[in-house]
């Protein structure tokens, strides 16, 4: 039985600015489908010549979805790894931040894998050497000492910076101290690794909002020295559209010359918001059993409200989210009071043939009350009886719609000896042919417990 | 003449012989684009102090007419032109005060370019996006009506 006072119906819309720690629930595909197609194009190349790394900027104006765009490129792509990097705090540790957020991404497992694929191709430390010189040494050492069970634990430290026991809170220094040894691990990471990574980089133009163009330079310049010197990744920039002029501006033609244009998200048009509202009302429909009407509705949202959304909005996703949210919630406080009367509507009905049926010897009642109808069962020996009460009349028509959908299909489906109405059919539903037997409520204590006698 | 060109011209106008004298590097090079228009000239004996010439009076006088019409198509078809001119792969949105430029000599009054733009943005035929905030886009922007920003970029695609 659904209590009202407890039913707590979520606003779909309550979510309208995406974050890199919870994972989005839904991808509406057309905004973003021909971004996805270039960096899966990008992709290729760089999976096809194992030593390429690409810059590829992505920009939209705030709401436009992208840091969303960074879920779908994590749910989407199989054939790569995809690191979410925000922008770092200080312009002059970007090696070690990118390399402190694949370790965060990839997690145990990716350090293991790297150090079973040196071990196993190298078999000693002496033999890597040749191949990883300079501060690459000292890296490959790190990942040699953690197939040993005497270093492991040591190396562990060293490599994320995480306590594993007392024995290495002793051991402060930790490969993210020093940027040039960051920078030699994520060479070696992205050489040995099985697949590209994608390093998603949000929010470009944060550094230069709050530290300066100087600062954002600064970082312009270091990734592209990791362009330069790493290859076998992707380096995604989300970026504003306002401020990507100016930090191209400002950026150096050597490091202009390595960025490919700019991918664009895109907008909602009209058919967007209106798919987006179907999918996320989906749950909503389910908290008020509206189970059988169109698989499309919009209810409690209509049309008008896609209209208004994107008059709004003009289009911005997040601005036509935030839009939708608010007519959800207009509607849920009247919905709510409805849902309210009609279940107590429903609890006095239901009550009043659970005495009556509890008087008759023999008869057993089972109710299942719901918010768009009441459904009991009585049975009797070998008999089976549905007794149904319609919602109260006046509530929104969806409740009326979706029960007596819902009554039809349980109708087909169950086998049931009789089915018993309390209430009147409507006009438009009598035309059917139900095998339906109807009392009115006031009928209830007379002709209705007669008729119960006679089975 | 553009939304920013006219109250220059103005200001010169109104000052006459005294000439105005530009403070900025950017007050500097939109008078030397005016100067190379011939509706300016650089007083004599300065450096930095600007006249209006007949020309400039003249053209100020024709100002732009509220009534101009121009039909959609020939309105889409200049913006496109605009917008091809100053679009290119790296900078794939435009500035909308520079497409406003480009397209003066049309003499389009702004609050009729505004309303057109906003027309195709809503038939789905360009995008407009908006600045970061609305300092970054006191001039030439196009304020939305439902007041969520300022326009201030523009593409052909939606």
């Amino acid at each position: 039985m659904t209590h009202v006072a407890s039913l707590v119906i979520e606003n779909p819309f309550h979510n309208f600015t995406s974050r890199s720690d919870i994972p989005d629930l839904f991808n509406l595909n057309r905004p973003n489908k021909e971004a996805l197609k270039q960096v899966i194009r990008f992709l290729e190349i760089v999976r096809r010549k194992k030593r390429e790394s690409v810059v590829l900027p992505i920009i939209a104006e705030a709401g436009y979805g992208k840091t969303h765009f960074y879920w779908v490129l994590n749910k989407t792509i199989t054939d790569a790894y995809v690191v979410y990097i925000p922008v770092p705090t200080n312009p002059s540790r970007v090696y070690s931040h990118f390399y402190f957020e694949t370790i965060k991404a990839g997690g145990a497992p990716l350090l293991e894998y790297v150090a079973d694929a040196l071990t196993q191709k190298y078999q000693k430390v002496e033999h890597a050497a040749v191949d990883f010189s300079g501060m690459g040494n000292i890296v490959i050492n790190g990942f040699f000492a953690l197939k040993d069970p005497n270093q492991s634990k040591l190396a562990l430290k060293w490599l994320t910076g995480f306590d594993i026991d007392d024995d290495t809170t002793n051991f402060k220094r930790t490969i993210m101290d020093d940027e040039e040894l960051a920078l030699a691990a994520l060479k070696i990471i992205l050489k040995v690794i099985d697949k590209p990574i994608i390093f998603f980089v949000d929010e470009l133009e944060s550094l230069f909002i709050a530290l300066g163009p100087e600062a954002e330079l600064q970082f312009l310049e270091t990734l592209k020295k990791l362009h330069n010197e790493a290859s076998n990744f992707i380096l995604c920039l989300a970026c504003l559209t306002t401020l990507w002029d100016a930090i191209l501006d400002l950026s150096s033609t050597a490091v202009q010359s390595r960025i490919e244009p700019p991918v664009l998200l895109k907008r909602f048009l009209k058919k967007d918001i209106q798919a987006y509202c179907v999918q996320m009302l989906q749950d909503f429909h389910q908290k008020f059993e509206i189970l059988t009407i169109d698989q499309n509705s919009l209810w409690p949202l209509s049309k008008a409200d896609i209209e208004s959304a994107y008059a709004y909005s003009h289009g911005n996703p997040r601005e036509a989210i935030k839009w939708l949210a608010g007519c959800i919630e207009e509607r849920k406080t009247s919905l709510l009071k409805d849902l309210e009367k009609n279940q107590k509507y429903l609890s006095r009905s239901g009550k009043q043939i659970k005495i009556i049926v509890d008087k008759m010897p023999k008869f057993s009642t089972g109710i299942l009350q719901r918010n768009n109808g009441s459904l009991i069962s009585v049975s009797a020996s070998e008999k089976r009886i549905l007794v149904t009460i319609p919602p109260l009349k006046g509530i929104d028509e969806v409740f009326h719609q979706s029960y007596w959908s819902n009554l039809r299909t349980i109708i087909n489906s169950e086998d049931y000896n009789e089915v018993i109405l309390i209430g009147s059919i409507p006009e438009d539903e009598e035309e059917k042919d139900w095998q339906i037997k109807t009392f009115s409520e006031s009928e209830l204590k007379t002709k209705f417990q007669e008729y119960l006698k006679q089975i | 003449m553009d939304y920013i060109e006219t109250p220059y011209l103005r200001i010169l106008q109104f000052l006459g012989e005294t000439g105005y004298y530009a403070r900025t590097e950017a007050e500097k090079t939109l008078l030397q684009e005016l100067v190379d228009k011939g509706y300016v000239r650089i007083k004599r004996g300065t450096k930095n102090v600007f006249q209006l010439t007949s020309e400039g009076e003249s053209n100020l006088t024709r100002e732009m007419n509220p009534n101009t019409t121009i039909s959609d198509r020939e309105f889409l078809a200049c913006l496109k032109k605009a917008y091809n001119d100053l679009a290119n792969p790296m900078k794939p949105l435009v500035r909308i005060p520079e497409v406003r430029r480009k397209l003066s000599e049309k003499r389009i009054p702004d609050s009729l370019f505004n309303q057109k733009v906003l027309n195709l943005h809503d038939q789905g035929v360009l995008t407009l996006q908006t600045a970061l905030s609305r300092s970054h886009a006191v001039h030439g922007g196009i304020e939305s009506d439902s007041g969520t920003g300022v326009f201030y970029f523009m593409m052909f695609e939606a």
